[in-house]
Parts: C-alpha cells; sequence; structure tokens
C-alpha cells in the first residue's frame, strides 16, 4: 500500500508539472486557456521528434519546451492580447478554437499516429528508494516538480518580473497605474507557462503514450488541479496534484473502472464544503469575505 | 372573344401533359446504366477526431484504387469513368447516418462504401436498409452487424470479434511447456468485451486457466497497475484485446516493472505503425493476429501479388499498408468485380448485387473472399509473431500461409 502510495505520489508530480502553467495564467491573466493541453501535447510530440531524429532525449525534451515557449508567447502576443480587454468569456472561447486549429494542424504536420518514446533504456531503468524498486522516469518527475517549485517560488518572491507578475495577478489596474507594462507581462507568463508544460508533456511521452486528442484530457486535469488546490497558489497546486495523483492511482488498483467517478464525486464534495479550494491565496479569500 | 375549347382537344392536351410529366418524373437511372457514364462511390469516415489515423489508411487505400484502375471501371462490358465522394463524419453515429442520406439523396452515388467504428457503420447500415442500397463494409466486427442487416443490406469483411483471438489460443494450446494461466486486458466497450469473453472461453476449453482480467476505461493510457497487479501472479499468457496504445503501453510498463511472463498475444493491432515506430525491437517474440499481412501473399485484382501491392503502396504513401488499407482495397474490389459480371441495362440492382455477392468465391487481395449466408466474411486470420532483427512480423499460421515456427519459450518482454 505505501509502495502504490509514493507512485501515485510520483504519478502526481506529473500533473503538477502541467498544472502550474495553467495556474500561473489563471491567477495572473484570469482566463482558463482552454489550449493549455496542446502546449503539453506539442511538447511531447516535438520532443519524440528531436529525439527519434537523433537529439539526446534530455536535450530534445529542453528544445521541444523552448519551441513550446515560442508558440504560447506568439499566440500571447497576436491572439489572447488582443481580445483578454474586451470580454474574459471570449477569450475562453478563441483559445478553445486556437486548440482545436492546432490539434488539426499538428496532425497534418505530425500525422494521426500515437506516439511513445522508448529510447536509450530510460524507460526501464528504476531507483532503489525506502527498499523498493522505482521507476527512473516517474522519480525523476518527482525530483523536477520539486525543483520546478522552488524556481516559481523564487521567481515570484525575490525577482522584479515575479513581484510585477504579482502585482498585476493582485489588481491588474493599479499595475498598470504603477507603471507596469502589463500586456508585456502577460506575454512573459504565458511564455512561462508555455516552456514547463511543455516540459511536462516531454517528460510525459517517455511515460505514457500521447495522442493528438488528449489535449481536452489534460487541460481538465489541470483545470482541476488548480480548483482542488486553490487558485493562485502555486504550493496549492503540487499539494493538490500530488493528492489526486495518489487518488487516481489507487483507485486504478483497487477499483479500476471507478477512478473517474471517485475523483468527481471527491471533487463535488470538496465544491461543496470548500468552494475556495484546499489553499485558496489570501486574495480570493478576502474576495469571498 | 374567346375560343372555346372543344372536349376532345382539352382530353388530347391533358394526356399529353400527363404522359410528359410521369415520363419526366420516371426513375430513369434506377433502372438505367450509370449516370452519365460515370460510376459514383460514396462514404464517410473519421477523417478528423481519435479515428483519424484509421480513417487516412481507408482514404488512402480509396486514392490508390483509384490511382491504379485510372479512375475507369468495367461495368456490364462497358468502361466508365469513376468518381468518389468521400465526407468527414467525426464518428459520429448521427453525422455519418446524415452523410448517408445525403450521398444518396443528393450526391446520388450509385455505391456506398463503409464507415468505421461500431456505431458508425450501425447507422449507415440503417440508412442503406432504408434506400435499399448495398454496404460493403469493414470497420464493425460486432455480431449485431449481422443480426440487423447481414446479407439483406450489408456485406462484413472482417471477422466476428469473438473470432480475433482463435487461432492464436488454437497455436499456443500445443505448446511445450504448456501455458497454464492467462491474463486478459479488456476495454471498457461491448466489441471489446466481446473479443476478451470469447478469447476467456476458449483459453478455458483448451485447458487454461484465466486467472486475471482487467477492464480498462477507454481513456486509460497508464497501465502500471495493471501490471502491478499482475506481479503478484503466476501468469503464463497475456492478452490484449484492445488497441495498439494499450499494447504499447502495456510493454513499456512491463519492462519497467520486470514483469515475466512466456507469451504476450497483442491482439489485432499488433502490426500497426504506432507500435513498430515506438517500440522498435521491444516487438521481438511479441504474437498477434491480423486480417492480412503483405506476406500472406495474397491476389489483389491489379497487382502481381500482395507483395507487390504493398511495396508500390508503401513507395505512394511512405508507411507499410496493414489490414486497414488492404480492408479499403477489398471493398472496391468486390463491387469491381460484382459489376463487371452486371446486367448492364440495370448494374446497381440490389437484389442483383446481393445474389453475386453471396455468390461470390475468389481470390482477392485479402485472400480467397466467401460469405457466410450472414453476409460476413469467412476467412482465416493470420497469427503472427515478431522475429529477428530488426523485429519483422512473421506469419505463423494458417499453415497454407505460414513463413516461420512459434519461436517458444520465448520472453517477449526481453528485446
Amino acid at each position: 500500500m505505501i509502495y502504490f502510495i509514493l507512485l501515485g505520489v510520483m504519478k502526481g508530480a506529473i500533473f503538477a508539472l502541467a498544472g502550474w502553467g495553467f495556474s500561473i495564467i489563471l491567477g495572473i491573466l484570469g482566463i482558463v486557456n482552454f489550449s493549455h493541453g496542446i502546449f503539453f501535447i506539442l511538447g511531447g510530440y516535438l520532443t519524440f521528434t528531436f529525439a527519434k531524429a537523433g537529439l539526446n532525449p534530455w536535450i530534445a525534451i529542453v528544445a521541444a519546451s523552448s519551441l513550446v515557449s515560442v508558440y504560447s508567447l506568439a499566440i500571447q502576443y497576436f491572439f489572447i492580447n488582443r481580445v483578454m480587454a474586451r470580454s474574459h468569456m471570449m477569450v475562453l472561447v478563441l483559445t478553445l478554437g486556437l486548440a482545436i486549429v492546432a490539434r488539426e494542424a499538428m496532425g497534418l504536420v505530425f500525422g494521426y499516429n500515437e506516439r511513445l518514446l522508448i529510447v536509450g533504456g530510460i524507460n526501464e531503468r528504476t531507483v532503489a528508494l525506502f527498499g523498493n524498486e522505482f521507476p527512473l522516469l516517474e522519480a525523476g518527475a518527482f525530483v523536477l516538480s520539486a525543483v520546478v517549485f522552488g524556481f516559481f517560488f523564487y521567481l515570484f518572491r525575490y525577482t522584479a518580473l515575479g513581484l510585477r507578475l504579482r502585482a498585476i495577478g493582485e489588481n491588474t489596474e493599479i499595475a498598470r497605474i504603477l507603471g507596469i507594462n502589463v500586456r508585456r507581462n502577460y506575454v512573459f507568463a504565458m511564455l512561462l507557462c508555455g516552456f514547463w508544460t511543455g516540459l511536462a508533456g516531454g517528460v510525459t511521452i517517455f511515460v505514457l503514450p500521447m495522442d493528438l486528442h488528449q489535449d481536452i484530457y489534460w487541460t481538465v486535469m489541470c483545470f482541476l488541479v488548480v480548483i482542488v488546490g486553490g487558485t493562485g497558489n502555486l504550493a496549492g497546486t503540487f499539494i493538490s496534484a500530488i493528492l489526486i495523483g495518489v487518488l487516481l492511482f489507487l483507485s486504478s488498483i483497487y477499483a479500476r473502472g471507478y477512478s473517474d467517478s471517485i475523483l468527481y464525486i471527491l471533487l463535488f464534495l470538496l465544491m461543496l464544503v470548500k468552494p475556495t479550494g484546499l489553499f485558496p491565496s489570501k486574495m480570493i479569500v478576502e474576495e469571498r469575505k | 372573344m374567346t375560343k372555346r375549347i372543344k372536349r376532345r382537344e382539352f382530353l388530347q392536351t391533358a394526356g399529353a401533359a400527363g404522359l410528359g410529366m410521369a415520363l419526366g418524373s420516371f426513375p430513369w437511372k434506377a433502372f438505367g446504366a450509370p449516370n452519365k457514364g460515370v460510376v459514383h462511390f460514396g462514404g464517410s469516415l473519421a477523417l478528423t477526431g481519435t479515428y483519424a489515423k484509421v480513417a487516412k489508411m481507408y482514404k488512402d487505400a480509396y486514392d490508390f484504387y483509384m490511382e491504379t484502375i485510372k479512375y475507369k471501371m468495367v461495368v456490364g462490358g462497358k468502361t466508365y469513368d469513376v468518381k468518389f465522394t468521400l465526407y468527414d463524419d467525426e464518428n459520429d453515429p448521427t453525422k455519418t447516418a446524415q452523410l448517408t442520406e445525403k450521398l444518396i439523396n443528393v450526391d446520388k452515388v450509385d455505391l456506398i462504401v463503409g464507415a468505421y467504428g461500431t456505431d458508425p457503420v450501425l447507422a449507415q447500415s440503417a440508412i442503406c436498409k432504408k434506400y435499399n442500397k448495398i454496404l460493403i463494409q469493414g470497420g464493425a466486427a460486432t455480431r449485431r452487424v449481422d443480426e440487423e442487416y447481414g446479407a439483406k443490406n450489408t456485406f462484413t469483411l472482417v471477422s466476428t470479434g469473438d473470432y480475433y483471438h482463435a487461432p492464436l489460443i488454437e497455436l499456443v494450446a500445443k505448446v511445450n511447456p504448456p501455458v497454464k494461466t492467462v491474463a486478459i486486458i479488456k476495454m471498457d466497450d461491448p466489441i471489446y468485451h466481446e473479443i476478451g469473453n470469447a478469447a476467456k472461453e476458449r483459453c478455458e476449453k483448451a485447458g487454461m486457466k484465466v486467472v486475471f482480467e482487467d477492464v480498462l476505461p477507454m481513456n486509460t493510457t497508464d497501465l502500471s497497475s495493471t501490471v502491478l497487479k499482475m506481479k503478484g501472479m503466476q501468469i503464463d499468457m497475456v492478452i490484449n484485446t484492445g488497441w495498439d496504445k494499450i499494447l504499447a503501453s502495456f510493454v513499456n510498463e512491463a519492462v519497467k516493472y520486470k514483469l515475466k511472463i512466456k507469451v504476450l498475444d497483442g491482439g489485432h493491432a499488433t502490426i500497426s505503425p504506432f507500435l513498430k515506430e515506438s517500440l522498435g525491437k521491444r516487438m521481438k517474440n511479441i504474437l498477434g493476429v491480423t486480417f492480412w499481412l503483405p506476406e500472406a501473399k495474397t491476389k489483389p485484382l491489379h497487382f502481381k501479388d500482395s507483395i507487390e501491392y504493398g511495396a508500390k503502396f508503401q513507395k505512394r504513401f511512405g508507411y507499410e499498408p496493414d489490414y486497414h488499407v488492404a480492408l479499403g482495397a477489398q471493398l472496391l474490389e468486390l463491387y469491381e468485380t460484382v459489376l463487371k459480371g452486371a446486367n448492364p441495362k440495370d448494374p446497381f440492382n440490389t437484389d442483383a448485387m446481393r445474389q453475386a455477392l453471396l455468390k461470390t468465391d475468389k481470390d482477392m487481395i485479402y485472400g480467397r473472399v466467401r460469405f457466410n449466408p450472414k453476409g460476413r466474411l469467412s476467412t482465416d486470420m493470420l497469427v503472427i509473431q515478431w522475429q529477428g532483427d530488426p523485429p519483422r512480423p512473421v506469419i505463423l499460421a494458417p499453415a497454407k500461409n505460414a513463413a516461420g515456427k512459434l519461436i517458444y519459450p520465448s520472453d517477449p518482454l526481453a528485446g
């Protein structure tokens, strides 16, 4: 049981990696990005393409994530920035449309076959922890997500960019009055989101078969992780991702077929008891007061 | 001053007008030769969405066929141009039904080719039944097609799901040391339950014990919990009755968690290009079943043999054709064969086509093609094993197609 819980923790770390970008965009831009899952899938497909072309798999992940961040930057600059000033509802429709177009475009570029990357024995390596063997990739994903969490903690607490982003998230109008270029910082936020989500996809392509239509699943899962953790709270996102990972994995062991039902029933109960999520940011709690 | 029309003149005029209208509205096309010397094929596939990769194979097969025959076909002794209208049904049965109605009523197609997936094919069959049109399909294995439409309107080119693993289980039942325990992976969908339950029954009849069954929700891609549950058991053979990505994930996780088994039956999707690309050398020793392989040396209508067909198809589209491609070609070969001997005055007569299809017994791209009274293809599935370095599928059964022998005992997860 402890072994399964630890495996669930490691699997949850992938949700955290994928979910942080979503959390940042929701917290700072205040939008639900329905094309978030595309960043994830694009990261996976590009990693696969680069690695199959002979690039070192780790470099392939970074190269793919960088390209995804360029893509995310472009859609923020050319599309979302232009629409979000008018209506947030329109952004929702826009990102949904962007996801559909991107999915079909990826089909034309990459073809419609699924992808699973098996190279250099990485997939089968294990590490010994607490007297048990754990898959290296899943354990690595946990370590990576802890590192990424540290990066975000530092960024938002100690850097000028982080402070600007937080200020925008707290109150866009006041940030603008203080001379912060809001639109440019939106682009930075989306770039960060694209990079880390692409990286999550790059790691996942070694672990799970991926297809072009899974973007919807990953968008929904990231949304769920952020809602359960409490919007605007990165630590909450991390804990929520881990909890959901453990829950899904344990239910796949003990109640296969009911995993999704169990997850959504618990979500429903949580929303009844604590609608702000498990760890809401102070801002949201104050808003509700 | 008005001229009064005589009663005789009125009756003559009215009679002429009535005859003209009757002649004009008479369905000449239904009783005549192909419209303007063109044979019009029509169908729909899920060209976008989850099944787009399979739909593309069918579409490539149709395109390749049309290019091969140079868009010309002999109908009742005369050569006609061929036209093909293909719509995207997005794997939506409602849309499939609407598109099939449009094909019949608006596009006025002469012949209909099958969609992909159980529900779209059932929807298409219902429309074809309504308009008394023949449908040849290879996209739905379920028995429901036979029960509701079989041989009345719908002819099916794939075996029923309950037959899928039969020849492989028959082969494995004879090995020494014997396979005693079996685990079955099923997807939570009626057709996969049909396939899985039949495999279980056949294993038990062959003296093997099914000790574990895992039913996966349709969106599952992570097989780690399946593998971990199997690890605590003594399992000799694992049967995958689901998609290729289920097999890919299973192999990936089984190698990771060092699962030991003697036989892995990857199922009917074992020769998918995705598996070959992703698993590579890990395909070695994996068994599977398929309806077709170029190496089966079948006889396509327009090629020397299936090897030549496979090579030319690969040169044209850049990938090795699998049984979906052969199915697409087989649909058109069947129509072409039936039309060749059709009555030139009424070549698309549904009753005549039905009788011709039921009488068909001919070697074609798919092997020997003949239908049972329910309009279902009666043919042997091929049992293959991935052998060699790099691994290639080698046909083990039936004996007439066999190109190698089963390598056993072997570790299918050692690659």
